[in-house]
């Protein structure tokens, strides 16, 4: 966009020099005298009955104040589906599931009480997948499904181990396919995992005399947070402050209720005092919710020129122990099923399944992972019908007036896939060729995949914010939105900046919320907080504006048309030189004589998405999508043959962002997305036993990717506005994931003329292919 | 955090250090010697073992020596991996305690790493490949016995005795080498294989952590790959199932996949010190 | 010979002051720096050496300050990221995107800092080898990688 000063500038973050300097107090970084400390006991078995739990020993151990149990707190807690025990009562539904509390004067003394509970458990047959949750006669993981709350557009089904089911139906699928020249069928999988944030979880609770609770959290979702707490524990609203300091990575794990509720109860069963929560990093990983785990089945139909006529897709959501995010992930799935083509035929199922894995949550990417089995898929049509990968996809893209799978009308603002597809082929060069062997046993090849997604969120969801001033002009601002790692506070900055035409650096911005000061916010999640924070800003600087011309119009003798605000003054537009520095105006006008008019002005700005409904149930059909970011994602991977080890060298994404706010941020977000793609496509994910317990809950044991194993990154925008966007943005958190895995699989499986269609890639995975192909 | 507090020990000799192992006993605490510490901090946190009493080995001199002694290489058992792996005399063993992460390898000792609960002890590897001695303390005195004496897949001290020092002969410390590391796929993790490889006159020596439940130097597997004559990829392969134990099989790999990649260690080996046959 | 039992009142020299704490022997010395002195820079990230964001230096060398006993290190130089401003490191890590969360920053930056004091033009492999001793989710270690160059360029 040109004429614009400080949108699509490099502007250094505010919170930098804190972070370099160690300064940021995180959630469990202020640790004020009188705080208990507790620790969890947590579950050996995936499934089992608690039998008893003795806790005398424990209660009279030295500094322990109280222990608690699951029959202490007898609340089924969840976001859209009440499933779920603070501490388990009855039985316990995976490893690692917390089953009793101890709460101490120190750390150490309450873990050391941990070890004087004693627990009699009788294992359970354990479920330990979605194929067996779904069979006939398996055992339930819930079988109270009926009792549990819920919101109306989750429908479990009692008496199976389905937590939600989404329809999509759209054209005549059963016709489309038996007409299709050519199809292609192929089951797909990946295991549950893990965000692995820096910050393990944490939370501090107290109730006050008055009876207001505080929460202090490591929360992404502080609204989300006091919402759920006050339905399930009957609290007004205003009476629950929960305190959110910025965030050590997010990543969708620290969204949703976490170690609130537990701790809001843990509190109160010591009288309200101070109760400080924080998971270890094997709680962190295998107690808390992580990445959902999916198996999927698809067929694809398609003309002999690759255009495709029909999908048929099941896509099966391991949901773990509990439904928490899940059946909206799984929703979401269904959403987005197809991947961004055009397909006008489709039936697709989503479930979300219960099994006694460990559960899940929100995680980058929100269901919208099945575009790998659809990339995947396209590749096969690709190599039947000798058609470029890469065509294939611009053949099939999505387009302005094409309908998504509910049937929604991909509207003007809709990013250029063709153009992102083209861009990402060409920056990982793929007219050089998609396979070709370089020596010593070793093969290079390279793979594509397209994305899409849009924010998976309430119709409702807002954002608000809201401006104040200070005596020298500067300008203060309040927002609902997190500090998680991404800067979006540096976006909002600039957009108030660009409003007010003055440097980003008199934009203070206010980094910790709290729900009893800030503005409203649904949730930093779904990539949608600075455009729906940015609209907001924009309608709070504009308000701001009006308030200040308003008042400058009576000193200046003119209307308030005819000014304007620029460079920390308010001036005549045709008269710069007369005008008054906004210093003078901000906190009221004073005249010489000392009568004062106007008063403080106070900028407001709230945004709400507009237009979205709910689902049919049948069909699917509805607009619950604010915005679809696009784009394309390509790898260039070295495999050996020998042994099937292979390095990651390029990684590439072309994405249709619209304008580009603060372009190193922006950078930076998707090269961390794309980094955490590769590590859920390679090394993660949880491996269980026969018991169904996960082996590699220990960060010993769960690699993440570490430095110097990252490969060169490449990242493109592209410039198709959001007109709805702020500067014409579009969200971008999140898209990076998407696309990466689907690449990565397509260019692995070239490499080694073997189809792999299941998450992780590791060496031994593509040895094994490798031999039983008989090269 | 550590739970159960314990009683910490700084001796500065050899002869405090065993005695306030003892006294430790006496007491009715279980004591551990520390070096790095970085084992004993961990497991005790997730309650693996319960120390009620340690016994610091830093301030020990002959614990920390490095250098030569009467023709030998002297190995203190609290020297750091950062500090063998800068010091050039034995090539062998500064590759092979190239292993966790530099940051790590500044706490994580030698004795830490062949006597601590792991099971991987990679660096125990070229000592087992020499005449190796090690220097053991304990209530009766010092003792000096070859280190086969003392270590059969793991170190197995008298009562109340540690390792002090493993002395090494300086001449076969600079003999040729091969060191051979694999994982699964992250360069930072425990070994699917570690294979160690010294050529003396008479042939090829070799010993292999993290394939089997132990580390271990086999003489069949050492003759196999001495045979004149035979073909590198099939004394490789022979070689890899001479060694007499079960291979590995754990979530980070299959005992399959493990013995491939021990044949193609072998080979490589002696494609690069017993030559092509 | 010394011993500690119970409590002990431990004197540590802390970024070039004496500081004194009642600790434990059983606690580290991230808890004791956290909790005792109120430096906040090191993390408890997993209690377990793997991730590094619990880094300080000790006599200028980087360890993991959760895997070693405050009363092991009497006598010795510590220093946290709260000893350190404003320095190269620091500087480039802003100027190159060097952080998103911040969790594992000061992790990095000490060790990035130790690393340019013992080889102030490090090659690619020394660089590598010190600093994935640090784990980082946010950033893919780009700004990361950058930010380490731009501190070791050569002066002009």
């Amino acid at each position: 966009m040109s004429g614009l000063h400080f949108i699509g500038k490099p502007y250094p973050r505010q919170d930098g020099p804190d972070k370099v300097h160690g300064r940021v107090r995180y959630t469990d970084d202020v640790r004020p005298a009188g705080t208990l400390h507790a620790a969890l006991l947590t579950s050996p078995h995936a499934h089992a009955r608690i039998v008893s739990i003795d806790t005398r020993a424990a209660v009279a151990a030295p500094g322990v104040t109280a222990v608690a149990t699951g029959e202490d707190f007898p609340i089924l807690l969840g976001i859209y589906l009440g499933d779920k025990s603070p501490l388990a009562r009855g039985k316990v539904r995976q490893f690692g599931e917390p089953v009793a509390a101890a709460i101490a004067d120190t750390p150490a003394e309450a873990e050391a009480a941990l070890s004087l509970i004693e627990v009699e458990y009788r294992p359970l047959p354990p479920v330990l997948s979605v194929r067996e949750a779904l069979a006939p006669g398996a055992p339930l993981v819930h079988e109270e499904m009926e009792r549990y709350s819920r919101i109306p557009a989750i429908l479990p089904e009692p008496g199976s181990n389905v937590a939600n089911r989404t329809k999509i139906l759209k054209g005549d699928p059963d016709r489309a396919m038996a007409e299709a020249a050519v199809t292609v069928e192929q089951e797909f999988s990946f295991p549950p995992g893990d965000h692995v944030a820096m910050e393990p979880r944490a939370a501090r609770a107290e109730i006050r005399p008055d009876g207001r609770v505080v929460i202090r959290s490591s929360t992404q979702a502080p609204f989300v947070v006091r919402a759920l707490m006050s339905r399930f524990f009957g609290l007004p609203p205003g009476k629950i402050e929960i305190v959110a300091p910025p965030v050590g990575g997010g990543f969708g794990g620290k969204a949703g209720i976490q170690l609130e509720g537990l701790a809001y109860l843990l509190s109160r069963k010591v009288g309200g005092r101070p109760v400080r929560l924080v998971n270890s990093r094997e709680r962190d990983i295998v107690s808390s919710p992580g990445h959902i785990g999916m198996e999927a089945k698809i067929k694809i139909g398609a003309d002999r020129a690759g255009r495709l006529t029909a999908m048929d897709l099941l896509y099966l959501f391991d949901s773990g122990a509990s439904a928490d995010y899940a059946v909206n992930v799984s929703r979401a799935g269904a959403i987005a099923c197809t991947g961004p083509y055009r397909v006008d035929n489709v039936r697709a199922e989503s479930l979300c399944v219960y099994t006694n894995h460990p559960f899940a949550t929100a995680y980058r990417g929100f269901g919208h992972e099945v575009i790998f089995a659809v990339e995947r898929a396209l590749d096969r049509l690709a190599g039947i019908l000798k058609i470029d990968p890469v065509e294939l996809r611009v053949r099939n893209a999505i387009r302005p007036g094409d309908t998504s799978p509910t049937q929604s009308r991909m509207d003007p603002n809709t990013g250029d896939l063709p153009g992102c597809l083209r861009r990402a082929a060409g920056l990982i060069g793929w007219k050089q060729g998609a396979r070709e062997e370089v020596g010593e046993g070793k093969v290079r090849a390279r793979g594509i995949s397209a994305f899409w997604k849009a924010p998976a969120m309430p119709p409702n969801a807002d954002a608000g914010v809201i401006l104040t001033f200070n005596e020298d002009g500067s300008i203060n601002l309040n927002s609902g939105i997190l500090e998680i790692g991404s800067g979006s506070y540096s976006g909002l900055a600039q957009i108030v900046a660009e409003r007010f035409r003055d440097d980003p650096g008199r934009v203070h911005v206010n980094f910790q919320v709290n729900t009893a000061h800030s503005p409203h916010d649904w949730a930093t999640a779904a990539s949608r907080s600075l455009f729906m924070a940015g609209r907001a800003a924009i309608a709070a600087a504009d308000d701001a504006i009006a308030r200040i011309k308003r008042i400058a119009s009576a000193p200046l003798k003119c209307p308030e048309d005819d000014l304007e605000v620029a460079g920390g003054r308010v001036f005549l537009r045709d008269d710069p030189e007369l005008g008054l520095d906004l210093a003078e105006v901000v906190l009221g006008y004073q005249y010489p004589d000392g009568q004062s008019i106007g008063g403080q002005v106070i900028g407001r700005g709230s945004y709400i998405s507009r237009g979205l409904t709910g689902l049919d149930p049948e069909t699917g059909e509805g607009r619950p999508a604010l915005e679809w970011t696009l784009g394309a994602e390509a790898v260039t991977v070295e495999v050996d043959l020998s042994d099937g080890t292979f390095r990651v060298l390029e990684a590439v994404c072309a994405m249709d962002v619209g304008e580009v706010i603060n372009p190193p941020l922006a950078r930076g977000n998707v090269v961390g997305s794309m980094a955490m793609a590769l590590g859920f496509a390679t090394t993660e994910g949880f491996v269980f036993d026969d018991r169904g317990r996960p082996l590699n809950y220990l960060l010993r044991d769960f690699k993440i990717p570490r430095f110097g194993e990252h490969p060169r990154y490449r990242v493109e925008f592209l410039r198709t506005p959001q007109k709805d966007g702020p500067y014409g943005a579009r969200g971008l958190g999140e898209q990076g994931v998407l696309g990466i895995p689907g690449a990565l699989a397509n260019a692995v499986s070239r490499a080694i003329a073997r189809p792999i269609d299941s998450l992780p890639i590791t060496p031994e995975k593509i040895w094994r292919l490798i031999r039983e192909g008989g090269r | 955090m550590i739970p159960r507090n314990l009683v910490y020990n700084r001796p500065e000799t050899l002869a405090e250090a065993a005695s306030a192992f003892a006294a430790a006993r006496e007491e009715g605490l279980q004591p551990y010697y520390l070096a790095g510490g970085t084992e004993i901090t961990t497991f005790a946190r997730r309650g693996l073992i319960a120390p009620g009493a340690l016994i610091d080995l830093k301030n020990v001199p002959e614990c920390r020596q490095l250098g030569r002694e009467d023709g030998e290489l002297v190995f203190g058992a609290a020297l750091t991996l950062n500090e063998i792996v800068g010091e050039g005399s034995f090539p062998l063993l500064a590759a092979a305690a190239k292993i966790v992460d530099n940051t790590v390898r500044n706490r994580l000792t030698l004795g830490g790493n062949i006597a601590g609960m792991l099971p991987y002890r990679e660096t125990v590897l070229p000592f087992l490949l020499t005449a190796a001695e090690a220097r053991l303390f304990g209530p009766e005195g010092e003792r000096e016995v070859p280190l086969a004496e003392v270590f059969s897949r793991r170190l197995k001290p008298g009562p109340g005795e540690f390792l002090v020092q493993l002395r090494v002969p300086e001449a076969e410390a600079s003999l040729p080498w091969f060191r051979r590391r694999r994982v699964k796929q992250s360069r930072l993790d425990y070994p699917l294989l570690t294979l160690c490889v010294l050529r003396a006159g008479e042939g090829i020596r070799l010993a292999v952590a993290g394939a089997f439940d132990a580390p271990v130097r086999s003489r069949e597997a050492e003759e196999i790959v001495n045979e004149a004559g035979a073909p590198a990829a099939d004394r490789a392969a022979r070689a890899a199932g001479a060694f007499g134990l079960r291979v590995r099989d754990d979530q980070r790999a299959s005992a399959e996949y493990r013995e491939e990649l021990l044949r193609g260690a072998l080979e490589e080996a002696i494609r690069e010190l017993g030559g092509e046959g | 010979m010394i011993t500690y039992r119970g409590h002990a009142a431990l004197k540590l020299s802390v970024n070039g002051e004496v500081r004194e704490a009642v600790v434990r022997p059983a606690d580290t010395l991230l808890h004791v720096l956290r909790d005792r002195l109120g430096l906040t820079g090191a993390k408890a990230g997993c209690e377990n050496g793997d991730c590094g964001a619990c880094t300080v230096l000790l006599d200028g060398k980087p360890v993991k300050s959760c895997m070693v006993l405050a009363v092991e290190v009497e006598g010795m130089e510590i220093t946290t990221i709260e000893g350190l401003s404003d320095t190269p490191v620091q500087r480039a890590f802003l100027e190159e995107a060097g952080f998103q969360c911040g969790f594992c920053t000061p992790g990095f930056i000490l060790n990035a800092h130790a690393l340019l004091a013992a080889h102030p033009r490090p090659d690619r492999e020394t660089i590598r080898d010190w600093l994935e001793s640090n784990l980082c989710r946010c950033t893919g270690y780009e700004g990361i990688e950058n930010a380490v160059a731009s501190a070791s360029a050569p002066r002009e």
